[in-house]
């Protein structure tokens, strides 16, 4: 929804593409392969994830470890913290990219934290409990829990209480925390979003080392296409580590030096971002209001791209076949392509 | 709270010479007018020689990198684009090149292409397509140390060395290769295939039409994969090309009914020909579809930017641009190449005769204190901290024999160039008088 305010700003400052006639520094950034990254890339990739934060949390440029987009970085830390057979927990419904970006090539398993509707999909403890000693009674070794936060599908920021809960339980269970934060610039009202990393800061980084957050642009900036990612670890080991993984993955120089530019500009990084919070959230009504006039309800969202509607009174019978007819029903019929709750693993 | 076994142990070969030569350099980088004492890089096989043909290029087309395709903005088409098919414009641009750089005579077909994020990611995606973990790829020695890396980290598999010495200048004879696999089974590993690199890396020499009908042989017997790194396809600059592509596409009808069609893949890369390594262009090309549908799905993890895409099409597409880049690339390599074994010959160093690469394999067996590895390293150090040289050491790069080194010459000016030889002239004299 907003890729005006980028086209603008690209217009207006053309040294971010290597345009001007100099070409000054084309030779630099064709040869720079560090898999340090850009230091003028990930400051400013640390300065915008303050900005979306409003400032509540702080990061530091020498944590940011770059990868080419999202599933790198998730797949890049299962292959740091687990080995394989053993599992992540991870809230249902979830991603389904999870299933392959997590498990293919590292060996390791997805089991479930169960959530319903009964209490709008949260996270509880029990839920937690009942994953893990589900893992154990398998015999599988739980390595750390991964949680979305906004979550994908559910369009909903994850309550303070909650993600204080969840670091209680793998403090206590002494595993890994993973916070895939890449809705975290579409919540509809900055308020309503609490990263981990700010809970991690009011406790003055107390247990910190368990925890990592995956970040990238393809969902807040819209460029899916330029395959910016990042890992930030709060583990010293972890972030070395994952440096020297991030060689099969690194940023392409030419688009660090694009977004380096870019994010670098907070004046237009604190526009961008309030902007196109304002059109998301017009859309989210928009959407909302509109099924509703259809007798359509969703579940109460505040961010992300996406709104998990509730079909179940137009199935049958509440199955999975079920949901499947009606999936095609409205795929072949009313020519919508939506994605069924049991491709995202809901129970 | 510990870590994965990946994440502990060493197989990120970190600790290797070859990366702690580079340390030793960005500590005291030369620089001819704010360090003209310091270390010379030439670890590192980079091509700086031709970025002017590469830049006038850009000047005369802003449109590539501004995001417009005929004055108008594509910006939005390219930054939604994320399909691990790759842009079918740079595919295209792509097989163009790879063909341009063998003649014209072989012809590629761009759907049997799949992009990764640098040549790193290509040879680390094929194993995990060819190659279960204990399982064994076989690799001449001397290698490219990167591979103990990028082969073996995450994909649990290993490497056995088909020995290859300075009694034949180093090719591969159908001795070696036996020993080689049979190395592996007492090993107890299953060897899945055999991965060249032509022209090699670190020795700066083409195949040649033996060398290739060897192996061809031998993956045939053997029922296993070969796969050709190509990616200094574009620095031979003397005209003996054979790569493993050019032969398999010459006879290629007679060869497409072969058992061992579908075994033969290759990588290449625009690090090396065109000095990119930052903008991380790979690709992995395969006869097999399975292999190419599989290396396309993990290419997920690893996708070339579009943005880069983009511009690179536009650059590569223009035919008369790429044969004159080629050709003219060609020429400055060979110039320096020549200007390095010259320099070295007169203090009395012998390079393997070369005909490619960013490098020369560089002979100072005469100049260790002992045929061992023990004085290779420090010989190596000597060269580091009292002559100024970052160069790699044959050990770095699992040679058999000491006294070998690595020397890079088209990362710098030829000034720079010249300096590296008088300091190696000053060492040898000193060397001779003690």
């Amino acid at each position: 929804v907003s890729f005006d305010l980028l086209e603008e700003y690209l217009e207006k400052h053309s040294e971010a593409t290597n345009c001007d006639s100099r070409n000054s520094g084309f030779r630099e950034n064709a040869l720079f392969q560090d898999y340090h990254g850009l230091l003028s890339f990930r400051k400013a990739m640390a300065s915008f994830m303050e900005q979306i934060r409003g400032g509540r949390a702080t990061f530091d440029p020498e944590r940011v470890v770059i990868t080419a987009g999202a599933p790198p970085a998730n797949e890049l830390l299962t292959f740091i913290l687990a080995n394989p057979g053993d599992a992540l927990l991870i809230p249902t419904p979830y991603y389904p990219g999870f299933d392959r970006d997590l498990r293919w090539r590292t060996g390791v398993n997805i089991v479930p934290i169960h959530c319903d509707s009964s209490n709008n999909f949260e996270i509880t403890p029990q839920a937690l409990e009942a994953a893990y000693n589900e893992a154990e009674s398998k015999n599988i070794k739980v390595k750390g829990v991964l949680i979305t936060n906004p979550s994908n599908p559910l369009g909903a920021t994850i309550k303070r209480a909650i993600l204080e809960q969840i670091l209680e339980f793998v403090t206590r269970k002494n595993i890994h925390l993973i916070s895939d934060e890449i809705y975290s610039g579409s919540s509809f009202s900055p308020e309503e979003f609490v990263s981990i990393a700010e809970i991690l800061e009011a406790q003055d980084y107390k247990n910190s080392e368990r925890v990592h957050i995956v970040y990238s642009l393809s969902k807040d900036l819209g460029l899916p296409g330029f395959r910016v990612g990042t890992i930030y670890s709060y583990n010293d080991k972890v972030v070395t580590t994952a440096r020297r993984m991030s060689s099969f993955t690194l940023i392409s120089s030419q688009t660090q030096h694009l977004l380096a530019s870019m994010l670098s500009d907070k004046e237009f990084t604190k526009e961008y971002i309030n902007i196109n919070r304002s059109r998301l959230r017009k859309r989210y009504e928009m959407i909302v209001d509109g099924l509703k006039e259809a007798g359509i309800e969703c579940l109460k969202g505040n961010a992300g791209l996406f709104c998990w509607m509730n079909l179940k009174p137009l199935l049958e019978k509440p199955t999975k076949e079920h949901e499947v007819e009606l999936w095609k029903l409205i795929m072949y019929e009313v020519k919508l392509n939506i994605s069924p709750g049991s491709s995202c693993h809901c129970s | 709270m510990a870590l994965s076994r990946k994440a502990t142990c060493n197989s990120h070969g970190q600790d290797s010479s070859y990366f702690l030569g580079w340390e030793e350099y960005e500590k005291n980088p030369y620089d001819a007018v704010l360090n003209p004492k310091g270390i010379i890089q030439m670890g590192l096989a980079e091509n700086q020689l031709s970025f002017d043909l590469l830049e006038s290029w850009l000047s005369e087309n802003p449109d590539a990198a501004g995001f417009k395709r005929n004055g108008e903005s594509i910006f939005r088409e390219l930054a939604l684009f994320q399909d691990y098919h790759g842009l079918p414009a740079f595919k295209n641009a792509m097989v163009n090149f790879m063909s341009e750089i063998r003649g014209n005579k072989v012809n590629f077909d761009p759907n049997k292409l799949v992009l990764t994020a640098g040549a790193t990611s290509a040879n680390e995606t094929l194993m995990f397509c060819l190659a279960e973990p204990g399982d064994a790829f076989l690799l001449p020695t001397p290698y490219y140390p990167g591979f103990d890396r990028d082969l073996k980290w995450r994909t649990g598999v290993e490497i056995v060395p088909i020995q290859c010495t300075s009694s034949n200048g180093f090719r591969i004879t159908a001795p070696a290769l036996e020993d080689a696999y049979e190395l592996a089974q007492k090993r107890n590993l299953k060897v899945k295939g055999v991965l060249v690199t032509n022209p090699s890396n670190p020795l700066g020499i083409t195949l040649t039409r033996q060398e290739l009908n060897l192996l061809v042989k031998f993956i045939d017997k053997k029922g296993i994969h070969l796969i050709s790194d190509e990616i200094y396809s574009g620095t031979v600059f003397n005209s003996r090309i054979l790569s493993a592509s050019w032969k398999f596409s010459r006879t290629e009808n007679m060869l497409m009914i072969k058992s061992y069609w579908n075994r033969v893949h290759i990588e290449y890369s625009l690090s090396k020909d065109l000095g990119l390594p930052g903008f991380r262009v790979g690709c992995i090309y395969s006869n097999d579809p399975v292999v190419v549908a599989a290396a396309t799905k993990m290419s997920s993890f690893g996708l070339v930017s579009s943005q880069t895409q983009y511009l690179l099409s536009a650059m590569l597409s223009n035919k008369k641009f790429a044969r004159s880049y080629i050709v003219e690339n060609q020429k400055r390599l060979r110039t320096v190449h020549a200007m390095l074994v010259r320099g070295l010959k007169s203090t009395g160093i012998s390079c393997l005769e070369s005909n490619a690469g960013l490098f020369c394999w560089v002979d100072m067996r005469h100049l260790l204190s002992s045929n061992t590895f023990e004085a290779e390293m420090d010989l190596w150090k000597k060269i580091v901290y009292e002559v100024g040289l970052n160069i790699s050491p044959g050990s770095s790069c699992h040679c058999d024999e000491p006294g070998w080194f690595r020397v890079c010459f088209a990362n710098m000016s030829e000034e720079t160039l010249e300096l590296a030889i008088q300091r190696i002239k000053l060492f040898v004299n000193r060397h001779h008088c003690n």
